[in-house]
């Protein structure tokens, strides 16, 4: 058992936690911009004749292109997906699960799949053998309403993956349609008020023809995008998935056994698995509601390779 | 409050005002046409800014599950800034990607700058409740 002392719960440290420079906003932005410059030329070349066309049409492939930005956005997510996990190292670490919670959510799954992000996520009451997991370099520690210390275990979405490339493809597809049926609206609405260059409201007339010509350029490849995410969706949903149905099935109590990737969440600071590779259920406490780490100490001995150095 | 949110709502709102009002580089009214003043481009540029303003709030509470109000009170006030200063600097930039770009970087930092002293009027608050 370790000799060390108990963590204490909440903030650990008065600096703020250094975030590394968000780089996918700007990456999904410059995409979006080299796409309207792809329109505007496109635009200048088919509407060469008529004075507003190239404008319409570039403000429908703007709208267009800010929904492929912001799937764009999301499929960049360090997730696992396109990009990795941030790396830290494996680990295995036992305790008695506090709690668990679904994150999966219909609206998000039915109205944004690209936005679809961990299917939950379970609170382990760890024994003192690994209170270092949860300290070391952390900002923050997560703890029971009686002060142990519990390190949060991420359940990675079976279909996520699926949903956002899904996405990604959709969107691009619904930008081209977009873009054109944008125009299309812009130009139909553009000749119904008719905005009269003589007047003085001539810009801002103009500016709400670009308005409706970019959101419905948006909306038809926000329809693109969500009928590629539910397709990509209905694809990864294939096959097995044993921790996700291992992680269905735990509750309070539970005595597991986890492996996973370490790391430290980059909002809150506290240290987590990222994502959870491996769940082993060895048992079911008795104690509770509530668990200690003395519970979780009394638990018989778990199953990982190496026991972990003590901090002293 | 993170500035992550912050600098996002800058970027899109900052892009859109500036494709946006970009778009409409060179046109002008009337007969001898006369170039629009600065207060008609930052009036263009906030109507903009409040159409984006409303889908980003949208996508805030709904998707991302982000607690509305102080979403909404959030973009109100970058949407308010970015609008009416980007506006009339997009209607200079002859490119609309171009707008986009410059418009989106200067909407992050006016979104930062905005969050910076939000945070540090709200954590002096607390320092002084604290003595």
């Amino acid at each position: 058992m370790s000799t060390s002392a108990p963590p204490i719960c909440g903030a650990q440290q008065p600096t703020t936690i250094p975030g590394s420079f968000d780089w996918p906003p700007f990456a999904a932005i410059g995409t979006a911009a080299t796409l309207v410059g792809l329109g505007y030329k496109l635009g200048t070349t088919l509407f060469a004749s008529s004075v507003n066309g190239p404008i319409v049409f570039t403000a429908g492939a703007a709208g267009a292109a800010a929904v492929f930005g912001l799937v764009l956005y999301y499929a960049l997510q360090p997730d696992g997906c396109i990009r990795s996990t941030p790396k830290s190292e494996p680990i295995c670490l036992s305790g008695i699960v506090q709690a668990t919670q679904d994150l999966s959510s219909t609206a998000v799954a039915i109205l944004a799949p690209f936005a679809m992000g961990p299917s939950g996520f379970f609170d382990m009451v760890v024994k003192s053998i690994y209170w270092h997991y949860v300290t070391q370099n952390s900002y923050w520690i997560y703890c029971n309403e009686i002060g142990a210390s519990m390190l949060r275990c991420l359940i990675k979405s079976k279909t996520a993956c699926g949903a956002k490339i899904g996405s990604l493809v959709g969107a691009a597809l619904g930008a081209v349609a977009g873009a054109i049926l944008g125009y299309l609206a812009g130009a139909a609405l553009g000749a119904a008020i008719g905005c009269a260059a003589s007047g003085p409201f001539y810009l801002l007339c103009l500016l709400l023809v670009l308005i409706v010509a970019a959101i419905v350029g948006a909306a038809v490849a926000y329809a693109g995008a969500v009928a590629g995410g539910l397709v990509g969706e209905a694809i990864a949903s294939a096959g097995s998935d044993p921790v996700g149905d291992s992680w269905k099935g735990l509750d309070a109590g539970a005595i597991v056994t986890a492996k996973g990737n370490w790391a430290t969440d980059p909002d809150i600071g506290n240290n987590e698995l990222f994502y959870t590779t491996s769940i082993n259920r060895t048992g079911q406490s008795s104690d509770g509601p509530i668990f200690t780490t003395a519970n979780a100490d009394a638990t018989a001995p778990d199953d990982c390779p190496i026991a972990p150095p003590v901090i002293g | 409050m993170n500035a992550k949110i912050c600098i996002n709502l800058g970027l899109v709102i900052g892009g859109a005002v500036g494709v946006m009002v970009g778009l409409l580089h060179g046109l002008q009214c009337c007969t001898p046409p006369q170039p629009p003043t600065w207060g008609q481009l930052a009036l263009d540029g906030l109507l903009v800014a409040l159409v984006v303003v409303f889908f980003c709030v949208a996508f805030a509470t709904w998707i991302v599950h982000l607690p509305s109000a102080p979403i909404l009170g959030l973009s109100l006030l970058i949407g308010l800034l970015v609008g009416v200063l980007l506006g009339p600097i997009a209607y200079q930039i002859p490119y609309p990607w171009l707008a986009l770009l410059i418009c989106s970087l200067l909407g992050a930092l006016i979104a930062w700058i905005v969050c910076r002293f939000l945070c540090g009027r709200s954590r002096n608050l607390k320092l002084q409740e604290g003595r």
